[in-house]
């Protein structure tokens, strides 16, 4: 198959061009950046590709030059390019997803309307231990979740100002919680060591499941070093663990030993590729889809309102509401 | 005995011994402590009896129907209590009230109000008191000292993981529709056979109120600080003597706790299947210095071999001196008045922590602890 992409947000451009290495057929053919001196810079990465002044213009001045569209990373204005390229035919692989449940609804009306194929990226769902996870769980070996417990700990030097709670810091955690149980929590709650509006300092939400699964789910800011994440499923027929803890090697340079990770490198970012070109040649539903995305933003809100409130949320059957 | 040998030595009365010996044997094997007489009431039903007369005879002492008797007969300065935990709290009463310090197994009691009354007697007696726990691991007192040396800074968050891979007899869905639901007492007093007889007595457990004391006096030991509300999801997913007894066999919880400090415990008997060893154990503290990742079973040996029993850990726990250091604790909260690593007004807020999360459970709801 032949499919030529194109890039919309080309500051993680590098990656994108050492998973295109390990596709078949498959190029990036036009990028476009907010940022003119990034697509600039990002260009000459795959080959010939052209750029274009901004990602609004993609469809405008080179709509015949690309077949589908990736937007990579956080880009302001991407719903707009995301619906414009669906209205145009255009499958579309949208990484970071607005929070906001109107305009995901939206987006997935008109990608149902166009009838083409709309991809949300799960970070977490494609990372190479949590996609082994999953397998464990779909293909019945540890039979059905009971509990999901997942840390994970950002270095202070990687979080930017806008982390907090509001702005989706658990997003992916709940999104994989929702993905691994397959249904929505009927209860959530959500605590912190800091204040609802001051610095994110330790999150943890926890969910309840109307099967009975359960999940609890940490962030925490780590004053200095590398970051830290760590998840286990307890299954009815067994369990699966996926650790740092367990993955750390050590580096003797003087005193204590340091510990490293060997990462899985860019074989998250290259399964979701995988999932989006296949999901297009076969002519179905990807993954990962705007559903899916409106079902873990609508849980993250009710985590949200549960910090603020200081109240658990149950879910209603339309909505969440506290429990008070 | 050593350096100890000019000290005073200790005589124990068991009180009741009728699950696994840990604690008794743990007391024993201590050179200030010595076993004196085991003893029980008379009304007790014979497979008590006869479980206590097994473990006296092991022991080359006496087994009284009486506990009474035992404690002025025999010249005892402590009781070290391993009844079915509804009955702890009455046996430790009454043993406090004989003026005799006090060790139990956990958990502490079925109910508050009678770890209320076990509370004031020791407390107007002024006998030390001890509820057995896991705190003097090696991975614990690691962690402990790295809290206190302050290495963490400020504590903002402790969470752990404890799951026991054991299962509890047949695995949930196995009732065929015509078949008795299992009886709790009738299950666990065949569970003796190989120890896993933790919540043995008339009242159904739920692996929370058995095993949950172990992780939340870790959390109140590194954290010294109480728990004020929890939130928790409990439910039976795999064995059907939970299933049948409405009792929980996995569990989360929420811990809001003094100062700010959020808390996190997950805890099941997550069936044999689910880990090679006795299960996964961990804990994770973040302060505002440091953050800290510690697996409660090492240091650790493996050992394989061909031929190997499915049922054999191939992870061996090594350097273990949880037991001595109990009882050294205890010894030391005698002889100079102090405290011990956990009384039972500490053991009282674990019980009141676990009724919390067991009320939230069912509620859905945040509760306070009383």
């Amino acid at each position: 198959m032949s499919l030529r992409l194109a890039l919309c947000g080309c500051s993680q451009a590098l990656q994108w061009s050492d998973c295109l290495q390990r596709l078949d057929g498959v190029s990036v053919t036009t990028v476009a950046d907010a940022d003119p001196a990034v697509a600039e810079a990002a260009a000459p990465q795959f080959g010939t590709a052209s750029r274009v002044a901004s990602c609004e213009q993609l469809l405008s001045t080179a709509g015949d030059n690309w077949d589908a569209l990736v937007i990579s990373g956080e880009l302001a204005g991407s719903a707009e390019v995301t619906q414009n390229a669906l209205a145009a035919g255009k499958p579309v692989l949208l990484e970071n997803p607005p929070q906001e449940t109107t305009t995901l609804t939206t987006l997935d009306a008109v990608a149902a309307d166009s009838q083409v194929s709309l991809m949300v990226g799960g970070s977490l769902r494609y990372a190479p231990a949590l996609s082994t996870v999953q397998q464990s769980v779909a293909s019945g070996q540890i039979g059905a979740p009971g509990l999901l417990r997942a840390h994970r700990w950002v270095p202070a030097a990687d979080i930017t100002v806008e982390a907090s709670l509001e702005n989706g810091l658990l997003l992916d955690e709940v999104d994989l919680a929702l993905w691994l149980f397959g249904q929505l929590p009927n209860h959530v709650l959500t605590s912190s060591s800091m204040a609802p509006g001051t610095d994110p300092g330790c999150v943890q939400i926890h969910l309840g499941f109307p099967d009975n699964g359960m999940a609890l789910l940490d962030w925490s800011a780590l004053v200095q070093g590398a970051g830290y994440f760590s998840l286990s499923l307890i299954g009815s027929q067994g369990a699966a663990y996926a650790d740092d803890h367990h993955n750390t090697q050590l580096l003797f340079q003087g005193g204590a030993p340091a510990g490293l990770n060997t990462t899985g490198g860019t074989c998250g970012r290259l399964g979701q590729l995988r999932e989006f070109i296949a999901a297009i040649a076969e002519a179905r539903t990807p993954g990962c889809t705007i559903s899916d995305a409106c079902a873990a933003a609508q849980v993250h809100q009710a985590a949200c309102d549960s910090l603020n409130t200081g109240q658990a949320f149950r879910w209603t059957g339309e909505a969440y509401q506290s429990c008070n | 005995m050593g350096n100890g040998e000019s000290k005073k030595r200790f005589r124990a009365a068991v009180l009741s011994v009728v699950k696994h010996a840990y604690v008794p044997n743990g007391v024993a094997a201590h050179p200030r402590f010595e076993l004196a007489v085991v003893a029980d009431d008379a009304d007790q039903p014979d497979w008590v009896h006869q479980r206590n007369e097994a473990f006296a005879y092991q022991h080359n002492i006496p087994y009284v129907r009486d506990v009474a008797q035992a404690l002025t007969d025999y010249d005892v300065d402590l009781a070290v209590i391993s009844s079915e935990a509804e009955r702890h709290c009455d046996l430790g009463v009454r043993a406090a009230a004989a003026g005799l310090h006090v060790i139990l197994d956990k958990p502490l009691s079925t109910q508050l109000s009678e770890c209320d009354r076990l509370v004031a007697e020791v407390d107007e007696r002024g006998v030390k008191s001890l509820l057995w726990n896991r705190n003097y691991l090696p991975a614990l007192v690691q962690a402990r000292e790295l809290v206190q040396s302050g290495t963490l800074g400020q504590l903002q968050a402790i969470h752990v993981d404890f799951y026991f891979a054991k299962d509890a007899g047949p695995p949930r869905g196995s009732r065929g529709p015509d078949d008795p639901p299992i009886n709790w007492l009738e299950s666990l007093i065949a569970a003796h056979v190989d120890g896993s007889d933790g919540g043995v007595g008339n009242k159904p457990m739920g692996e929370l109120e058995i095993e949950g004391i172990y992780p939340l006096a870790y959390i109140r030991m590194l954290s010294g600080v109480e728990v004020e509300k929890v939130f928790a999801r409990t439910a039976a997913h795999f064995h059907q003597r939970n299933v049948d007894n409405q009792v929980d066999d996995l569990a989360t919880v929420t811990l809001q706790m003094q100062g700010g400090l959020i808390g996190s415990l997950c805890i099941g008997r997550i069936g044999a299947a689910s880990h090679p060893d006795i299960g996964e154990i961990k804990l994770h503290l973040v302060g505002s210095e440091g953050s800290l990742v510690i697996s409660e079973a090492r240091p650790e040996v493996a050992v394989y071999y061909r031929g190997q029993d499915r049922q054999e850990f191939p992870h061996r726990r090594i350097a273990g001196e949880n037991d001595f250091l109990l009882m050294e604790n205890f010894a030391q909260a005698i002889d100079h008045n102090g405290p011990t690593i956990l009384d039972v007004r500490g053991g009282r807020q674990i019980a009141a922590t676990v009724a919390a999360a067991l009320e939230s459970g069912q509620s859905g709801q945040l509760v306070r602890v009383s």
